[in-house]
């Protein structure tokens, strides 16, 4: 309708822009007078009008919604990347936070050596201060 | 390059519309029937979509324009869209017709104009030009006016066609909208 050989098209086209044009420059009170004398109460219209738009509001609320669920989907779907870490920096930092554990903590004889635990031991034990709250996260974990 | 532009936020579309005044309901209405009118769409749904669009961040609001102005040029590129889709849909053709292979099952249509097509659409405009007309038989500064508009005057140019002083051209041209209004009130909700 609206190609370059769709005059018809063009030329309505322009006659509601005039027409939008002319109703933006009509007063409020001409253009509510207007209503009221073709279709009825203005206000009934707004309320009408509000209604649609809500469903609107809901509509998108849901779209987002569904995004959202789109994106945590994909996200648990995509296979995770492996870090790598450098146990050297994980074995002291779990070294230094041994060192300055609260006494009130209680940590196996195995644990307080941490020399002698595997580098997976390690590796779960700090994990399991951190998720205890006694060791403070560290971003990098010891990446490289 | 384009300057940077503020747009609004979801909350602050969403804040806006709420608070329009039954005015603006009233233009955004008007507004809709008119689209619709060229468009040949429904106008509820054309500001539905305009509604949704707002708020999805699928158009933006830049801050420095008007709330009514943002949502009737989100109608119209709606509007324009679809008819662009409708021009460039694909016609599907019943695989098991006789005499149809099935290579021809899918045709996209092409958006060029066949000489049928075009006859038709003169034939459509002049009938559409004088239904607009035909609402004005005892005014020919309204039919000028009308006219004038299809033929793709604007401003002072368009004065000068219906040979009115301003305030006597800032009337008619309220009278041919509110005639115009009617009229589209007719076949559809305005």
């Amino acid at each position: 309708m609206t190609s370059a050989g769709n005059k018809r098209g063009e030329a309505l086209i322009r006659l509601a822009d005039a027409l939008i044009e002319d109703m933006l420059a009509t007063s409020d009170q001409d253009i509510l007078a207007e209503f009221t004398e073709a279709k009825g109460d203005p206000a009934m219209n707004a309320q009408e009008m509000r209604a649609h738009f809500e469903k609107s509001v809901l509509s998108a609320n849901k779209d987002r919604l569904r995004a959202a669920q789109a994106g945590l989907a994909r996200d648990k779907a995509a296979p995770s990347t492996p870090k790598i870490v450098s146990m050297a920096n994980v074995r002291n930092r779990l070294k230094r936070a041994l060192a300055t554990c609260p006494p009130g903590v209680k940590l196996t004889l195995a644990a307080r050596n941490e020399s002698d635990l595997s580098d997976s031991d390690v590796l779960g034990m700090l994990q399991d201060l951190e998720e205890l709250g006694i060791v403070a996260p560290d971003d990098d974990n010891g990446q490289l | 390059m384009k300057a940077d532009v503020t747009v609004r936020s979801r909350e602050e579309i969403a804040t806006a519309i709420r608070m329009l005044t039954d005015a603006q309901w009233v233009r955004l209405r008007k507004a809709s029937a008119y689209f619709a009118w060229v468009y040949g769409l429904d106008g509820d749904d054309l500001r539905q979509e305009a509604f949704f669009r707002a708020l999805a961040g699928g158009r933006k609001w830049p801050t420095n324009v008007d709330v009514i102005r943002f949502l009737i040029e989100a109608m119209r590129s709606i509007a324009n869209g679809e008819a662009e889709k409708a021009e460039n849909q694909i016609e599907k053709v019943s695989i098991g017709q006789p005499g149809v292979s099935a290579e021809s099952a899918v045709d996209i249509k092409d958006s060029t104009q066949s000489q049928e097509e075009t006859m038709m659409n003169a034939e459509s405009d002049d009938a559409t030009r004088q239904n607009l007309l035909g609402l004005f038989p005892n005014d020919p500064q309204a039919r000028d006016l009308v006219d004038g508009i299809l033929a793709g005057y604007v401003g002072e140019e368009l004065r000068t066609l219906t040979d009115l002083d301003e305030k006597g051209y800032a009337s008619k041209r309220r009278f041919m909208r509110r005639t115009v209004d009617r009229h589209i009130s007719e076949a559809k909700k305005l």
